[in-house]
């Protein structure tokens, strides 16, 4: 294993460490600290409407009473079903989903998206490959699965190109469904339809686990909420089939991947490949996680970040060519590769 | 003479036994549209036996106003002493109105308040002028009251527009590299 690779799963875990379990480590820190006005404004569901705070033991969206530490929505999959309520509140398409539905005043938005801009800007889909608490569960799966000597299977590129207009169907729906529920008109439907992208996602399943609590995985009071369950455990069933059989085929179709990919081009973080070093060895599109292929397939220099790559840096380290590769940022370079090696791990 | 003392008689009768009149006396609101005008009035002993013998008229037209009369005090003879009466008025059709009690009044028409209305209190003539705010009953309210101006969080449309101008920018120059 190259040092990038060790470096990545370390920082995985920490960051699952931190998001996940941040709520019991920083809570007392949060209680002690003295109380100064933020530059977020406080994010309230106005009265009569719903929010997550609201659900107790029994409904779908249950735990979700806890608060984070910090009340602000990173670019990762980070979960407000978190035991604790987790580091950070929720991921921005929970943020997005509850302020339609509150129809909360876009001046009070505008300081958490220029945030997540920002985040997005410096570091692109980076918060996927190293951050994201789920990919760290869906890696997890694909060691488990290379351990077990199952192997990978690759999915064409068609496939993994309709996983990606899945999520953006899938995010379309909730943010239509958030924003009809927050009409007055339509008030009445929330305690079924809010958060509705919330209520299918594996994170809400799998987070809870990790304090040990059991997620509510089940309710079959009304025909929405069943559809909702069984709608969840497909999800989840895909989820944990995309990371077992394959490397990251969920993070195609992720919705919160996929508009963290729209900075991915103009982030800070750049891909740069000499092509006179190339000598067309495939180890590059073999070791992506992603299953991309350009960097293999490009003849000449340049920047070659793509819309979904999480870079994960794999093909940077799997580079057998001295100097061919190379991760800058901003135009100055971070790492490349060194030496010249004939054989990969 | 005779006819001097008939005459006399004639308006005795009509003064024990004809209806009285008291002007009701308030301020149309600036609102618009219907409201409720209410009031309490104190009647002398023995002249009002039930509520059904107290009306609001429309003294410009002549006709009687729906009205809903709450008898609040009797006199030891059981006649009423004070009753509060509320009746349904409009700021478009502005005229005057006026109580008529006494034993040949019968009120045909009652109201229950269906609506939620602005509510104006009148005073009769005689009596101090106590209030005049106007009452609204409007139920519950909720009222968010934004500290903050504006501007404290408007000011970061200018960062984030920034920001999205760079990124285009550094994702053409991109797109363009991988072209060439």
């Amino acid at each position: 294993m190259n040092k990038i690779n060790i470096a990545r799963r370390i920082f995985q875990i920490l960051s699952l460490v931190l998001l996940v379990y941040g709520g019991y480590i920083f809570k007392e820190w949060k209680e002690s600290a003295e109380t100064e006005q933020s530059i977020f404004p406080s994010l309230k569901a106005p009265p009569g409407s719903i929010s997550t705070t609201k659900f107790e033991k029994g409904s779908i969206l249950w735990p979700s009473g806890a608060t984070p530490v910090i009340e602000n929505y990173p670019p990762s999959l980070v979960c407000r079903f978190n035991p604790k309520g987790g580091m950070f509140k929720a991921c921005i398409l929970h943020f997005f989903s509850e302020n339609l539905t509150w129809q909360t005043q876009i001046k009070y938005l505008l300081p958490y998206i220029t945030l997540f801009i920002l985040l997005c800007f410096l570091f692109g889909r980076m918060w996927c490959g190293w951050v994201c608490p789920i990919g760290t569960v869906g890696d997890f799966l694909t060691f488990l699965r290379r351990k077990m000597n199952i192997k990978v299977r690759r999915f064409p590129q068609n496939f993994r190109i309709n996983l990606s207009f899945t999520g953006y169907g899938i995010m379309a729906i909730a943010l239509t469904i958030s924003t009809i529920i927050g009409m007055p008109n339509f008030a009445r439907y929330q305690c079924y339809w809010f958060l509705p992208y919330c209520q299918i996602c594996p994170a809400r399943l799998i987070c809870p686990m990790f304090g040990l609590i059991k997620p509510n995985w089940k309710d079959f009071s009304t025909g929405i909420t069943t559809t909702f369950t069984i709608l969840a455990w497909l999800v989840l069933g895909l989820f944990v089939a995309a990371f077992y059989f394959g490397r990251r085929v969920w993070c195609h179709m992720c919705p919160v991947g996929l508009i963290n990919s729209w900075f991915n081009k103009g982030a800070g973080v750049e891909l740069h490949k000499k092509a006179i070093k190339c000598i067309k060895c495939g180890y590059c599109a073999d070791a992506c996680p992603m299953g991309l292929t350009k960097m293999y397939q490009m003849n000449n220099d340049g920047i070659y970040n793509q819309n979904a790559c999480i870079m994960c840096f794999r093909c940077v380290e799997v580079c057998p060519r001295e100097n061919c590769l190379g991760v800058k940022f901003f135009g100055k370079e971070l790492f490349r590769r060194k030496n010249d090696t004939k054989k990969v791990s | 003479m005779k006819r001097f003392l008939f005459l006399i008689l004639f308006l005795f009768i009509v003064f024990c036994y004809g209806s009285s009149q008291i002007d009701i006396e308030f301020e149309y609101p600036s609102i618009s549209g219907d409201f409720y005008v209410a009031g309490t009035v104190f009647f002398p002993p023995s002249a009002v036996s039930t509520s059904d013998n107290i009306i609001v008229m429309d003294t410009e037209t002549k006709s009687e106003i729906q009205s809903k009369i709450t008898v609040q005090e009797n006199w030891p003879d059981g006649s009423i002493l004070s009753a509060e009466i509320i009746f349904p008025a409009n700021r478009q059709k502005r005229t005057r109105y006026a109580i008529f009690y006494g034993e040949d009044v019968k009120r045909k028409k009652s109201f229950s308040e269906s609506a939620v209305l602005p509510t104006v209190s009148f005073i009769t003539p005689g009596a101090g002028k106590t209030i005049e705010d106007i009452d609204i009953s409007v139920g519950e309210i909720n009222v968010r009251v934004d500290r903050s101006a504006s501007i404290r969080y408007w000011w970061y449309i200018i960062p984030a527009f920034i920001l999205i101008f760079l990124t285009i920018l550094r994702t053409l120059r991109t797109i363009r590299t991988q072209k060439t």
